[in-house]
């Protein structure tokens, strides 16, 4: 089910109303049992089928979990077998025809035709929405459990209120069980400005989503779809921009409106963007990037590999690994790991050089430096958007000729595109400056300005949307 | 005031969209009109006795309902997509929609080179609205009149309307429900086409797997009964010659198998229809070259 649809708004209206009631009743299992219930006809709507490999894989991590605690002797075995349970999912259901592809060019070479992508079954072709963020999660409530850095819980319901949540549960944020499990149990009752607040974020995400992400879209899809269209140098920055921009709003977008939807729950998800194109550098820029998951990575794979503990060419060597397998994550196609590779360079190089501290120091020197990480960061979308290597080596190459010869071209889509960017563009620089006219307000007008504001994006979701698209991380 | 925010943004945002509404004229709603139509398009499970097949440039240049009045009133549909080519799942579903039980049979094809190459034989477009009619299609039937009260604003649109000026150029679109988009600019500009053809074949010319596909099913259909008829719809003479020097189409040896096959090819004179932008037909020429193909079919069917 899509946060942008209509099934969504009854699916939403009756969740509410119904949550409301059984909160009241202050029985926990109720609730546990009700959001369960929800959450799985949430993503059912999807592919009911898909509802056995969620439950299978919070399976094993639950009985997992409670292994870990009963028998310390064999907590080892636990851990791992929650792992293979979790990684062997996502290998079945996310890499086989990847991995089939490659392993038939290499036989390729050798002269065999091993024709192994024909002979995975149909369904195992089939990525289930969501399947890298509940996996993750799962995973990481085990290790926590490893890690004595959480207690298992013993009421299965419990587990799956948080393993299968609904505003998180297909594109994230990646929520931790140590922060998740005990807001659970609180059964808090929400407060007005809790509402409030939430109603805001959920409108903000909409409008992200739904006005700026989807009005951009057929412009970068327009440009991508053919290469070939123009070598024009500025055209395809324009191109690019336009789809860091577009997937930076869809993906934040969502993030709101799972934040907003679990205020109205009583709950609390942590930031899972913050401005990440007024980074300084790249490490500031995986700070303020999909925080959920970089700080999954950090601390699920990078510091268990040893992090800084080992000196500096270790460290370096760690990262090249979280790196790799973070732009794995992504997507089983190579353009992926070329993504997350090339953003391992740029840290490597960030590392052993401090080029920031040194263009701090020089006038105009902060703008420089959040000029140069943009282009960077910038250079690794094309290699994400592009469908092959090759494309993005085209599209880089055209980006850096500085050709001005081919057409620009424009066409009603771009048009609206460019409008839209130009909008977004400002956005952004009115946040980097703090500029928020209704703080100069007197309170009383203030408060009425926030209505305002939150009114006239209403309409713009309503009015100005682009043409419905599914969240891009679902592909994830 | 702060307990109410929540409702009194609702109420507000109510009462503005009923002013909303109420002032909009009927080009705003053109987005809710192009989603109904291909919507329409996916979830039409009817069949007919002429069905035509192709890209853009047969759904904007072939009216159905004057192909009809010209051809004994026979039902026709015009089941064209984006930038589609003869792939598989394509024919399969031009031959589904042609009514098995009817006396006369016919599926007229729109052959570009375009529709010949490998990237529009995987028809993009055609499996997305047959995915999306069919994913939306539980609450999107009786939805029309809320979807019209909601349909979004073009903001490039808006903005010329708030400044006072009307829109000079862009595509003037009614789309029909037999499949035909009518289609025209106020100010034509034939050369605009040319830009987005340049190097559309660059690694993606005819290709001739598709070809073979293609005659396959034309083999099959004329086994069948079917007349297969196809031609290649007029554009400007500029796209003309860059398709020929860059798209790799031998249109000689194409007839030639295609007849082979038991198609029957129509030539044209490009030069009694206009474009709007070099590549599709405006609409007092799709109406006449409807018309024509009618006329001329039924001169050479047995």
């Amino acid at each position: 089910m899509l946060f942008n649809s209509f099934v969504f708004l009854v699916f939403a209206a009756l969740f509410f109303l119904l949550l409301y009631f059984v909160r009241r009743s202050g029985k926990l299992n109720l609730r546990w049992g009700f959001l369960v219930l929800a959450s799985f006809f949430f993503y059912g709507w999807w592919d009911w089928r898909f509802l056995f490999l969620i439950l299978a894989s919070g399976l094993i991590d639950y009985f997992g979990a409670l292994g870990i605690q009963h028998f310390p002797a064999r907590k080892k075995f636990f851990l791992i077998l929650s792992l293979l349970g979790n990684v062997g999912s996502l290998a079945v259901f996310k890499y086989s025809g990847f991995i089939a592809d490659n392993l038939d060019q290499v036989m390729a070479l050798f002269g065999l035709d091993s024709h192994l992508r024909e002979q995975i079954p149909e369904f195992m072709l089939i990525l289930p929405v969501g399947i890298s963020f509940y996996t993750f999660q799962s995973m990481s409530y085990t290790i926590d459990v490893y890690r004595k850095k959480l207690k298992p819980t013993k009421n299965i319901l419990h587990f799956f209120a948080y393993l299968s949540l609904f505003p998180q549960l297909v594109a994230g944020p990646i929520v931790r069980a140590r922060d998740l499990l005990p807001q659970l149990k609180a059964l808090r009752p929400t407060t007005e400005m809790e509402r409030w607040n939430g109603f805001k974020l959920i409108i903000i995400g909409f409008f992200k989503k739904v006005v700026l992400a989807d009005n951009i879209a057929p412009m970068v899809n327009s440009g991508f779809a053919n290469i070939h269209l123009t070598d024009n140098g500025p055209f395809w920055w324009l191109m690019i921009i336009g789809f860091a921009f577009q997937i930076y709003f869809d993906f934040s977008g969502y993030s709101d409106i799972a934040r907003g939807l679990a205020k109205w729950m009583g709950l609390h998800f942590r930031l899972n963007f913050n401005h990440p194109y007024h980074s300084k550098n790249l490490r500031e820029f995986w700070a303020r990037w999909h925080i959920s998951l970089s700080t999954w990575f950090r601390d699920y794979v990078y510091i268990p590999l040893g992090g800084s503990r080992l000196g500096k060419w270790h460290a370096l060597l760690f990262m090249w690994i979280t790196m790799v397998v973070s732009g794995l994550w992504h997507g089983a196609a190579w353009t992926f790991i070329i993504w997350g590779a090339l953003h391992a360079l740029y840290l490597s190089l960030e590392r052993l050089t401090q080029w920031p501290r040194h263009l701090k120091k020089i006038p105009g020197g902060l703008f420089l430096s959040i000029l140069l990480t943009n282009i960077m960061v910038l250079v690794g979308w094309v290699f994400f958007r592009a469908e092959s290597a090759g494309d993005a080596v085209i599209i880089v190459r055209n980006m850096f000729a500085f050709k001005n010869e081919g057409a620009f071209v424009i066409s009603d889509v771009i048009r609206n595109g460019l409008f839209w960017l130009g909008i977004s563009l400002l956005i952004e620089v009115l946040a980097y400056f703090r500029i928020k006219p209704h703080i100069y307000l007197p309170h009383r007008y203030g408060r009425i300005a926030d209505m305002l504001y939150v009114a006239g994006m209403c309409l713009a979701c309503l009015y100005l949307g682009g043409e419905g698209n599914v969240f891009i991380y679902f592909q994830f | 005031m702060p307990e109410r925010r929540i409702p009194y943004v609702i109420i507000l945002v109510a009462l503005l969209s009923m002013l909303i509404f109420h002032s909009r004229d009927e080009m705003d709603t053109e987005v809710l009109r192009k989603q109904q139509y291909w919507m329409a398009k996916g979830r039409n499970t009817n069949t007919y006795p002429v069905v035509f097949g192709g890209d853009s440039r047969v759904f904007r240049g072939l009216s159905p309902k004057h192909f009809s009045s010209e051809f004994m009133d026979l039902d026709a549909y015009n089941y064209a997509f984006w930038s589609n080519g003869y792939g598989k799942d394509y024919l399969e579903g031009l031959e589904a929609k042609v009514d098995s039980g009817a006396d006369t049979r016919i599926i007229i094809l729109g052959l570009s080179p375009h529709t010949l190459t490998r990237k529009a034989a995987r028809c993009d477009h055609y499996r997305d609205v047959m995915k999306r009619s069919g994913e939306r299609g539980f609450f999107s039937a009786g939805m029309n009149r809320i979807n019209e009260v909601f349909t979004p604003f073009k903001a490039l649109d808006l903005t010329a309307k708030m400044s006072g000026k009307t829109k000079a150029s862009g595509v003037r679109i009614t789309y029909h429900s037999d499949g035909w988009v009518e289609s025209y600019w106020i100010v034509p500009d034939t050369a605009h086409a040319a830009q987005f053809y340049k190097d559309i074949f660059k690694d993606n010319p005819v290709d001739q797997e598709v070809i073979e596909g293609l005659l396959d099913f034309v083999r099959r259909w004329t086994g069948m009964g079917i007349h297969v008829v196809a031609f290649r719809p007029p554009t400007s003479h500029t796209l003309v010659q860059y398709e020929y020097d860059n798209g790799g189409f031998m249109e000689e040896a194409f007839i030639e198998q295609f007849s082979a096959a038991g198609g029957i090819w129509m030539p044209l004179d490009i030069d009694a229809y206009q474009t709007y932008d070099g590549s599709h037909l405006e609409h007092h020429s799709a109406i006449r070259l409807s018309a024509d193909l009618a006329r001329r079919i039924r001169k050479v069917l047995p």
